[in-house]
Formats: C-alpha cells, structure tokens, sequence
C-alpha cells in the first residue's frame, strides 16, 4: 500500500495518499470522481478522498445495548470512507452482495450482537463466500436501525467494495 | 369409504359439535365475551412464540439473540414452548441454535436446566458453550462438580463459562479452580480466571492483563496480539478506568503505547498489595516467533481448538501467544516443505472445500518465494468425514508422523480435531484411546 498515515483517532488511521515523485503509480484517474469506482488501487481511491482505517476491534470491542450512545470516537466516523479488515460471518455461504463482517475468523463461540458486526452492501456487485480475512473499502454509516419487530438489525454499515 | 358410513361419520360429527357447543349457548353472554377474549389472547401468544422462536432459529444473525432474549421476557409460555422444541435429547435439541440455548436457563425452569446439563455433557452437541454460559448465570450449589468437570472441558469457552459459576462458590472451593485455571493454555481462560479473581480481592492477577498489553504475536495472517491486547485494555480499562492513552490497536513498541504501559504498570503496582507472584510461561510475552512454514489451524465445536505451526529450525510451535515449543528431528521441515508444495499443486485453484460452520480446518503452506497459501475445510455440524481432499491425507500423516516421542498426547489431540473437521488423516479410525 503506497500511503502514509496519520491523524490518529481512536482505531483509526487517515490514509493520504503519498507524494509519488517518482513518477511511478499514476495518481490521478481522468474521468474518476467516484472513490469507490471497482478498478480504482488504494493510492487511487486516497487521490480522490481521504480514506481512514479503521481497526474492526475498535467498533466490535465496545459495551453496548440497544438504545446506549456510541463512543464520539466512532460516531465521528459517520459519512467516512474507511477501509477496514475482518471476516465475513459464517452464515454466509451462497454469493451475495451483503454480508456481516465481523472480526474473528471462527464464531463459534458467541452470540453475534448488532455492535459485533459491520453489515456490508456491495451495491450490484456480488461475492462469493470467503473464508480468510479481507478488506472492505466504503462508506461508513453509523447508528441503529431496526426492523418492524423492534430488533437492532444494525448498528454500523458500509455501502462499498470488497478490497 | 362406503356412501352409507360416510353419511353416518357426518351425522356424529354434526351431533358432536351441537352437544360441544350446547354448554356455551347457555353461558351467560358476559362469559361468552370474556372467554372470546382470552382465546383471542391466546392466539395472540401463539402467534408471537411462533415468530419469536422462528427468528432466533432463523432470522437474521444479529436478531436471533434478540429474539431468544425476548421470548425469556414471555415467561411461563415460551419456556414450555422451548420444552417441546428440545425434544428428547440433545441431538433433538441442536436444532434450537446456539441463540435459543443460551437463554433457555434464563427461564428458571428445572426441565430446561436439565436438558442443558444433558446437553452439556454430550461431546457431540455443537452449542455446548452456548448451554455452559447459560447454566453459569445462575449456578445452582448442588451442580459444583457438574461446573467443576467443565472447568477442565476441551473447549476453552466452556471452561471460560464454567469459571463464572466457580467464582460465586465462597473460599477455597473457588480460588483453588480459579487459580489453577490462570495457567490454562488459553489467554480467554487466563483472563477469565484473573477478572474473577480480582473480584475477589486477588490484585495481583492484574499482571495478567498487564503483561497482555504488549503482546504483539501473529498466527500467519491472524494478529492474534492485537486480540489479546483489545481484551487485556478491556479488563483494565474496568479497573483502571482511563488507560493514559494506550491504544491497543496500535504495536505495543509505538511510543505512544510504550509510555502508557510504562505509567499503567505503576498503576497497577500500586493497586498490588502481598507478594509478587511470577506468571507462568504461558502468560508471558514470549520470544518472537519466526514465521511459519506449515500451519494448522483448527477449531471445532465439539474437539476444540489447536493452532500448530512448524516453523525454522524444525521447531514445531503449539498454541498462541507464547507458544510451547517442540524440537523436531534435524531435517523434518525439509521433509515436509515438498510435499506440503505438492499437495497444494495437486489441489489446483481449489482452497475453498465444504460449507461454512463452526468446525474450520485451515492450512496454510508457506511457498518458496514466501506466499502463503491457505487452504480451508469447514462444515457446520453434520460428520463429513470425506471433506478433506485426498491430495492433503500425504501431507496430514506426514505432521502427523513427525510428531516426537513424548508428544502423544499431541498427537491425540491433532489426530481427534483433524478426524472431528476433515474426518480421520490416516489409516485409524479417528477414534483416540480415551
């Protein structure tokens, strides 16, 4: 990854993306505005917006129950592109365009609350189920959403692509 | 049928339904409201246990347990719901999910506490952590040998579950296991052990998750000192409060985290009172670990977990963190590193066999030109004693083989995770001699 890092938050790293005097990676993308375009590279992506990375542990890792306020640290990233590393949730097992992300590669252990999982949309693209650890880069959206019964069916979201 | 029965099945149905229906037509009309009132709410109850119990079996992930902690909120009814769902047995019981089973002694039901005991005593049953933590919320005095046995259980989230019943029982009876328990080989148990101490007054424990705070291990790509030091800061974070800025998603050695441990270990120094005890070896930041050649990651529901790596200098490291070493004979990883290469080609593009679940068996093959492949084998529940490819049975005899004398008990413990994930890796019939 050609990028520096700095400003750091609570789990989180801006990216921005490095002085390339070398000539070498090509920076700017004519005709890209859109920083989560599927064939942009990482320097591309950090050319056209600041990127923050976000350590998964720092979201999954908190004390939370329905209805309690989040962290400022967290909230703050609302609206961010992030790039974040983690596992899909084993109960993936066909090709999808959404998924939990969670932080451990086995859960098999514990009760898979909304603050313990980032839900994931990929847009139109789709993947397959992947077993190993991955990043996602996207938008990060924060806050609980609930279905008609009154369950927490989310607390935080990232619309973007599998990286 | 024949017309004539048929006509005479008819008529007793009829009369049937005129002599049931004749006490409510001279029931006062008040009684007849009332009494459509209540099956109304009946139906109602029915309706939503149905819902309830559906979606913590099958909704989504995140709002099964929700669901499950519901139906604990619906008393009487959902408890005698959960009783005929669990069926006769713990086989019958698996199809609950670990979300339902959970809950179930939430209900203070003894016919739901039963079952759980059964389940958690059935090596089989995939939600066995799920039924430990369960029966550990209210633990009751005449189950300390029943929790007492879980504390030595393969599974460490069992045993991490059966120390929360330990650490209510007053006393020696307590402390002995709970102390025992700070030298198990897995960090979740050691902290557990050290949180349930604390509470009790022991402040030396808080070495424990002190220590954590600069670990820095991996397992291949897993950073597994990263975990360890989120869920160290946790727990002192409960007794501490602010961490002087320590950040546990960063190195250890990055000079922001170097002068927070610095100044909390004086903090925790200071809460210390009596004499300083030593952490055992697995406790402690250990030595780096090279990077591994071939690695063995395993994690079942019912046989545990085991995380091997065979790395330089024919050393074969067991476990996280500071991981136990074993000398290997001179020249065994040469021996390995082909035909670990060979199974690997042999497998073509596959890396990806079986569904996911909770039994993963993960290798990881460390190539020439220092890339790692990670080939994956995982199922849920159901024996699938085919599911590794035969391309990897060479390879899984060959680790298998390599193991030194004085290690039967590893090789036991390898030989029965393999055969409870991938099915048997050699010629025996998966069965261990205990």
């Amino acid at each position: 990854m050609k990028n520096t890092r700095a400003l750091s938050l609570a789990g989180a790293v801006t990216l921005v993306a490095a002085l390339n005097l070398s000539g070498g990676t090509a920076l700017a993308v004519p005709g890209a505005s859109d920083p989560l375009r599927a064939d942009l590279t990482l320097d591309q992506v950090c050319a056209l917006e600041e990127v923050t990375e976000v350590d998964i542990m720092t979201l999954t890792s908190i004390e939370w129950e329905p209805g309690a306020d989040l962290p400022a640290s967290i909230t703050d990233l609302s609206g961010k592109l992030v790039l974040i590393r983690g596992y899909m949730h084993m109960s993936i097992t066909e090709e999808t365009s959404r998924f939990p992300f969670v932080s451990d590669a086995c859960q098999c252990v514990g009760r898979l609350m909304p603050h313990h999982f980032i839900d994931v949309s990929l847009g139109e693209d789709t993947t397959e189920p992947k077993p190993g650890q991955f990043e996602i880069l996207g938008r990060f959206n924060v806050g609980e959403r609930t279905d008609e019964d009154g369950f927490v069916t989310s607390l935080y979201r990232i619309r973007g692509r599998v990286f | 049928m024949q017309p004539g029965k048929t006509m005479r099945t008819a008529f007793v149905t009829v009369l049937a339904l005129v002599f049931a229906a004749w006490p409510w037509r001279l029931a006062p009309a008040h009684q007849e409201a009332s009494d459509g009132g209540v099956a109304t709410e009946q139906a109602e109850l029915e309706s939503k246990l149905d819902r309830f119990v559906d979606l913590a079996m099958n909704g989504a992930p995140a709002v099964r347990p929700q669901a499950a902690d519901r139906l604990t909120r619906m008393g009487a009814a959902a408890a005698e719901r959960l009783l005929a769902e669990c069926g006769e047995g713990p086989a019958d019981m698996a199809h609950l999910g670990t979300d339902l089973v959970e809950v179930l002694a939430r209900f203070d039901e003894p016919r739901l506490r039963a079952k759980l005991w059964e389940a958690a005593a059935d090596a089989d049953f995939p939600w066995r952590p799920a039924a430990a933590r369960s029966l550990a919320i209210t633990p009751l005095e005449r189950e300390r040998e029943g929790f007492l046995d879980l504390t030595q259980d393969r599974l460490a989230a069992v045993r991490v579950a059966a120390l929360s019943a330990v650490g209510t029982w007053e006393g020696d009876a307590g402390e002995r296991p709970l102390t025992e328990a700070l030298r198990d080989e897995d960090d979740r148990v050691r902290r557990a052990a050290a949180e349930q101490l604390y509470a009790r007054g022991a402040t030396w424990v808080l070495r424990y998750p002190l220590e954590e705070l600069s670990r820095a291990d991996h397992f291949f790509d897993i950073d597994t000192g990263r975990i360890a030091r989120f869920q160290a800061a946790r727990v002192l974070r409960g007794v501490l409060g602010d961490l002087d800025g320590y950040q546990p998603q960063l190195p250890p050695d990055d000079p922001t985290n170097l002068a927070a441990i610095a100044t909390i270990t004086e903090r925790v120094r200071a809460l210390i009172d009596g004499p300083a005890r030593e952490l055992p070896a697995v406790a402690r930041v250990g030595e780096p670990v090279p990077a591994g050649t071939i690695g063995l990651e395993l994690r079942s529901c019912r046989a545990g977990e085991l995380f091997l790596q065979w790395g330089p200098g024919d050393v074969l490291y067991v476990g996280l963190g500071n991981p136990r070493r074993v000398s290997l004979a001179d020249g065994h990883l040469d021996e390995l590193a082909p035909i670990a290469e060979a199974a690997a080609l042999q497998l073509g593009d596959a890396r990806v066999f079986g569904e996911p679940g909770c039994d993963l068996e993960c290798l990881r093959v460390t190539r020439a030109d220092g890339t790692v492949e990670t080939i994956y084998m995982r199922k849920g529940p159901e024996a699938r004693p085919d599911l590794r490819p035969a391309a990897l049975d060479g390879l899984m005899r060959a680790l298998l083989g390599g193991l030194p004398p004085g290690e039967e008990a590893l090789a036991r413990r390898l030989r029965d995770a393999l055969t409870a994930v991938g099915g048997p890796p050699d010629d025996s019939d998966g069965l261990s001699d205990d």
